[in-house]
């Protein structure tokens, strides 16, 4: 090469005009076979930065696109590592997800570092380095995590089906000899808590996942303005059909009401009066079948729709996908009833607006099939589930340990004297606003805790802050409600069927379209019926429902 | 490998030997020649070796049962299986019609706006009025699907939007026109049209400014029109781009972006908006079935490369250049 450069080709003008000037500028005027020797190198590397550079912006890129934080999380866990080198080096490592709600503020940092990350890192003798989990991206990311063999040591999900997943996938690990041999203070939280150990046993009998019992089971809620109620001289609605009454007074009430704002919770709540959760199995006569085939599930429907062609929801709420505009008419005062989260009662927001807004929460509401419950959540917290890659369960085991041993009292209640005052030995909140943001998204940081939510307990809590009290009074209630009536769950989990685990989504896509179509439109519910059963035979449904049928025998007396 | 060949030319008349040599001199000379320019090349060959040649290895798991601890190469190959229950589904006829009707729409709608506006841009003479416009034009291209998709659905709002206010104005009654699965497509095409016509007229800009002037000038001196001039002067001067533009948007004849549909679709039109990238998201990221979401892909990308081979031929045959 070089030597071939120093004798210039007959045709290669080009070539030495582009390196002469060069030549001639650099210091290399006495050296020029030196300067020409360099030019290339200099080109190689100039190349090679570049590539290196248009290599990794590729790969963030790719990452940033299609699963949320990949990125951050990646850069996150560089700069934990080198951290954790500088100041402890005996301490051992493990990694951990955690969802990303978007709940940190700026101040705090961020959800690989903030206060809770090292009060972990500080008290637990283990180092635990957090990767985010985009909440509603959940199950692309642990799929991308997994298939690429980057997957954290312990993975957290609300998701059983991720578990059962996981576990045929080989992605984790059976975790009795673990339990058996390295803890102490969670072997006894579950010998303690029994009922937790179905929930966590896949069908192998072994157990797979890691969880405490849920602070508070209760999940939605309806919400309905009470001042609205008053003025207008009505009672709190006590069935469907008195609901749909109050809606249609409250559209009457005011200028620009739209009587019901929606949140993820609408379609569920639905669902539930009329014990037919889409998507669910339920039992009909000994027939294990999907819910959305009962007769009941049509009257769930034909409320949708009704509710929809009176104008009591918001016409616009099949692009609302963020539902952002219902929380924008319930906050401003456009919607006087809110089906909604359970604490998600945006009180505090509501009263800036509007400093008269009382509320009140409905009672299980009653239909010509009698009286469903609220949904009560599966009894377990966050599912944990190790890789199978875990290099050090010991550690592992440690930190529940010590989670479950009271590490979980300051990302729940924060510090003393700065977040809370003990009275009673119950924490009370000192500043809603300050634990909002400095402590509240420490919740999902504890993979286990003791936490329960009792009525008093709340009580005292809210200090005497007037709209903590509020919120405090509407929790119990809910609390009370899903302690007195009893929400039908024929199955207490998803069947563990892997045929139904594989049409489940493209089935939920069908129900959902169906659902959203027949409550725009004149579809009657047995127009919309006969659609979903379309959907369920193209799927190869019968099949499905005869093996998940099968499975109910096998197991139903584990449970009942 | 045209300079090669062109350099090679004297050697065909001697013995095949010599031949040989002289060619392979010849290919030879030049790379050490130009070295480096070939030099500039490599990052971009590396970059197509790396992200489109590489990871070809992963289509593998397309015809096996993809199982995360075996494997790419571990799992066991089950021949045309995923094919099979693919074309069985008819959730993926819908899929590929959904795909299919969408790409002719924009066919017929966003494939000509650029050229329109390429057109119509280059007969401006404010030159102040140009520029301005034309950066208007590109700017949506620069947006993400995201905000553009929250834009979209609230100008379109039946109860807010400026749309169905000024429709209002002349009495008629809003249209909801994001869950109207008639109108939704037409939304998708125009919104097509709105993100990337603008930018889509760069190239055309450039062919139309490659025109001799003196073309027009002649037609002036004849008496042409305006309407004359473009239809036989600068038509004619940018067909040869236009092809080749065609044949490129063949190839994407399968493939809808999967930010635009997915930002923009909402359950009320499934029906319509659902296509294949969105189902490969669903089968494949979100339900964990990476074999059959693979299958969708290949089936996607070997149709894409036999409609631009198809396509390149009939544009050859119709007397342009064509890709290759």
């Amino acid at each position: 090469m070089n030597e071939h450069s120093s004798k210039p080709h007959p045709g290669s003008l080009t070539r030495r005009t582009a390196a002469d000037p060069s030549a001639g500028r650099a210091e290399g005027r006495r050296l020029p076979a030196n300067d020409r020797k360099r030019l290339p190198l200099l080109l190689l590397l100039l190349c090679t930065v570049l590539m290196l550079a248009a290599c990794s912006t590729n790969g963030t890129n790719g990452t940033n696109g299609t699963n949320g934080t990949n990125g951050s999380g990646a850069d996150g866990d560089g700069q934990a590592k080198s951290q954790g080198q500088k100041d402890s080096a005996d301490r051992p490592i493990i990694s951990a997800s955690i969802y990303d709600r978007g709940q940190i503020a700026a101040e705090e940092g961020t959800y690989e570092d903030n206060r809770w990350t090292r009060y972990i890192n500080e008290n637990s003798g283990v180092e635990v380095q957090w990767m985010p989990i985009p909440r509603n991206q959940e199950a692309d990311k642990f799929n991308v995590l997994i298939a690429s063999e980057q997957a954290p040591d312990l993975m957290s999900t609300y998701n059983r089906d991720f578990i059962t997943r996981w576990a045929s996938e080989g992605a984790i690990q059976p975790l009795d000899d673990y339990i058996e041999q390295y803890s102490t203070s969670y072997k006894a939280y579950l010998a303690e808590h029994p009922e937790l150990k179905p929930y966590l046993t896949l069908e192998d009998g072994q157990m797979y996942a890691i969880a405490s019992l849920r602070p508070t089971r209760g999940s939605t809620a309806i919400y309905i303005r009470q001042d609205w109620l008053d003025a207008l001289k009505l009672e709190v609605p006590q069935s469907v059909d008195e609901l749909l009454e109050v809606a249609n007074a409250f559209r009457a009430y005011k200028a620009d009401v739209v009587p019901i704002a929606m949140s993820t919770a609408y379609q569920p709540i639905v669902d539930d009066w009329f014990m037919a959760r889409s998507g669910e199995w339920v039992v009909e006569d000994g027939q294990v079948v999907q819910a959305v085939f009962t007769e009941r599930y049509r009257d769930a429907m034909a409320f949708r729709q009704q509710a929809y062609q009176e104008g009591l929801v918001d016409k616009e709420y099949a692009t609302d996908k963020e539902y952002s505009r219902q929380r924008q008419l319930w906050t401003t005062g456009r919607s006087g009833i809110y089906f909604a989260n359970v604490s998600d009662s945006m009180l505090a927001e509501l009263r800036k607006n509007d400093p008269e807004a009382a509320l009140t929460v409905l009672p299980p509401l009653e239909t010509k099939y009698g009286t469903n419950g609220y949904q009560l959540e599966v009894p377990n917290f966050l599912l944990t589930a190790f890789n199978k890659d875990l290099e050090d369960p010991e550690a592992a085991i440690r930190f529940i340990d010590w989670l479950i041993d009271g590490g979980w009292e300051p990302m729940t209640y924060g510090t003393e004297g700065e977040h809370y005052d003990l009275v009673d030995g119950i924490p009370v909140t000192k500043d809603l606003e300050k634990w909002q943001q400095e402590v509240a998204y420490g919740n999902e940081y504890r993979l286990v805790h003791q936490e329960l939510r009792t009525p008093d307990y709340l009580r005292i809590r809210a200090g005497d802050d007037p709209i903590a009290q509020a919120i405090a009074e509407m929790q119990s209630t809910i609390i009370h409600n899903a302690e007195t009536y009893e929400y039908r769950k024929d199955i207490p989990y998803v069947p563990p069927v892997e045929a139904y685990a594989s049409i489940a989504t493209q089935f939920e896509a069908k129900w959902k379209e169906i659902n959203v179509r027949m409550s725009m439109t004149d579809t009657t519910p047995e127009q919309a019926v006969s659609e979903l059963r379309n959907a369920w035979d193209s799927l190869g449904g019968d099949a499905v429902s005869e093996e998940v049928q099968a499975w109910y025998e096998a197991n139903k007396d584990k449970w009942s | 490998m045209e300079k090669a060949a062109a350099h090679a030319q004297p050697g065909r008349r001697g013995k095949p030997v010599k031949r040989y040599a002289a060619r392979r001199s010849g290919w030879l000379h030049h790379l050490i020649r130009d070295r480096y320019l070939y030099l500039f090349l490599v990052p971009a060959l590396s970059y197509f070796f790396l992200f489109k040649f590489v990871t070809l290895y992963g289509e593998l798991i397309a015809f096996k049962d993809f199982r995360l601890l075996q494997g790419v190469w571990g799992s066991t190959w089950v021949g045309l299986k995923h094919f099979r229950i693919l074309l069985d589904s008819p959730d993926f006829w819908l899929v590929l019609r959904n795909t299919l009707l969408l790409n002719v729409y924009n066919l017929a709608v966003a494939f000509p706006a650029p050229i329109l506006l390429a057109v119509l841009l280059s007969e401006v003479r404010l030159h102040m009025f140009k520029r301005v416009v034309q950066n208007m034009l590109y700017l949506p291209y620069f947006i993400s699907w995201v905000v553009l998709g929250g834009i979209i659905v609230s100008l379109l709002s039946p109860s807010t939007g400026v749309v169905n206010h000024l429709l209002g104005l002349l009495g008629i009654e809003p249209i909801y026109f994001m869950t109207d699965s008639g109108w939704w497509p037409v939304v998708f095409s125009l919104s097509t049209v709105w993100q990337g016509a603008g930018w889509g007229t760069i190239i055309y800009m450039a062919a139309i400014a490659a025109i001799d002037p003196g073309l027009y000038e002649a037609a002036r001196m004849d008496g042409a029109s305006k309407l004359r001039q473009i239809w036989h002067i600068t038509l004619p001067g940018i067909r040869g781009t236009i092809a080749i533009l065609l044949v490129l948007q063949m190839g994407k004849m399968m493939d809808v972006g999967f930010e635009h549909v997915f930002n923009l679709q909402n359950p009320a039109v499934f029906s319509v908006s659902d296509v294949i990238s969105t189902y490969v998201y669903r089968t494949g990221l979100q339900n964990a079935q990476y074999s059959l979401a693979t299958a969708v892909g290949l089936f996607q990308g070997v149709i894409g490369l036999v409609l631009v081979l198809l396509v390149n031929k009939i544009v050859k045959k119709l007397g342009e250049g064509g890709l290759w």
